[in-house]
């Protein structure tokens, strides 16, 4: 299983770009020995809460976690779906140091691999890993702007199509509020949608 | 111009900008004119691989984005900031937008080798990289929260316009109904109600 996180890195360092070669050689063994794992978790546990000082980096073997956010006036936004293969980590404390903004919730039963904060925060401090977490970043940013785009290029009705057909463990694993927030749409609306297609 | 660049640079690399202050004051003073704009002028086009930095100097300048067949503004970029293509400069690979000046301008730009070079010189590894991808990262996730809200059509409109009013009022309304993910009749409605409120 730990072989995923392996080959993952490494496909990712080629098809992005020119990494040297002796940065991930260096790396990749020692990423290998500082995650541990598998870790299991239940569907509906949580990994990170919202206004928590969580800098753990967990690599998910398998399974569905949701990143969501609940406001003042217990709104929920879901801003991102995780699957296997998604490194996942609270981007605002990660970087700025403030309390994570957002809540992971596992939708299903969750393996994944944890590279705890104080080995993490040792690895920043050390020369070269920042080629890494830059290769880890882009895999994010490759993500983030497609659903971006998505969202303000198609409708409700052809985005939740579009999900049905390139990501329908998103469709399968969000129940009906959580997959209305990730459209971006009311609930009625999000009904209205699925009775037409009824 | 320098002393501009360099505070959006110390912006960028907050908290860790103390420790990179030489590097990024060599990197500011190596940016150099690349163009005068006027309206509507392109600063790059899809296809082309362009891994450098810009600086936006007194104009305001659109993005836009072909995506499933829709071309899109998908962002503004205000006078006096640093801008980059996301897929050329991030992602290594050929840009798939198009920049465009919608006020009369002019463009600062680093080349991508030059800055590499610099960085290197400066111990600074892949901290500029890093930080134009957080930053990069947040900006999609703030858009798309904002596209997620289910406020009404003059509610977003009103947001839009209390965050950037001086670029909204150079926009065209088909520009801005894209921008907003609404049908060019719901824009002219929410307008109407706008300025009728």
């Amino acid at each position: 299983m730990r072989n995923t996180l392996l080959a993952k890195l490494k496909t990712q360092a080629k098809t992005l770009g020119p990494v040297p070669d002796s940065a991930l050689n260096e790396w990749i063994p020692k990423l290998d020995d500082a995650f541990k794992g598998p870790i299991y978790f239940k569907r509906g546990d949580i990994l990170i809460q919202q206004d928590e000082n969580s800098q753990h980096l967990f690599y998910l073997l398998k399974g569905c976690v949701i990143e969501s956010r609940i406001d003042g006036d217990k709104n929920m936004t879901l801003s991102k779906v995780h699957s296997s293969g998604d490194f996942i980590f609270s981007l605002q404390d990660f970087t700025t140091g403030l309390l994570s903004q957002t809540i992971f919730t596992c939708k299903t039963a969750v393996s994944l691999l944890k590279l705890d904060q104080k080995i993490l925060r040792q690895f920043q401090k050390m020369k070269g890993f920042d080629i890494l977490f830059f290769i880890i970043q882009q895999s994010i940013l490759g993500s983030d702007r497609d659903y971006t785009f998505r969202l303000q290029s198609m409708s409700p009705a052809d985005h939740y199509r579009w999900l049905k057909e390139h990501s329908s463990f998103i469709t399968e694993n969000l129940t009906r509020d959580q997959m209305a927030a990730y459209l971006g749409i009311s609930r009625a609306t999000f009904y209205r949608i699925l009775q037409k297609r009824i | 111009m320098d002393q501009l660049i360099s505070n959006n640079l110390i912006g960028l690399f907050a908290p860790h900008s103390e420790k990179n202050i030489a590097g990024i004051l060599a990197i500011s003073k190596h940016f150099i004119l690349h163009k005068k704009v006027s309206r509507k002028q392109c600063i790059w086009t899809p296809g082309v691989l362009l891994p450098n930095l810009y600086f936006n100097g007194d104009g305001i300048l659109a993005e836009y984005a072909n995506i499933y067949g829709k071309l899109i503004c998908i962002n503004f970029i205000k006078p006096f900031t640093l801008f980059w293509s996301d897929a050329s400069f991030l992602l290594w690979k050929d840009t798939d937008t198009t920049i465009r000046a919608l006020t009369p301008g002019t463009i600062y730009q680093l080349e991508g080798p030059r800055l590499e070079k610099l960085t290197i010189e400066h111990g600074m590894g892949y901290q500029m990289a890093n930080a134009l991808t957080t930053k990069t990262i947040l900006n999609f996730r703030q858009r798309s929260a904002e596209l997620c809200s289910i406020l009404g059509a003059k509610d977003r409109l009103k947001l839009a316009f209390d965050k950037d009013p001086a670029i909204l009022s150079h926009i065209s309304r088909a520009d801005l109904a894209g921008y907003m993910n609404l049908t060019r009749s719901t824009l002219f409605r929410a307008l109407k109600e706008f300025y009728h409120a």
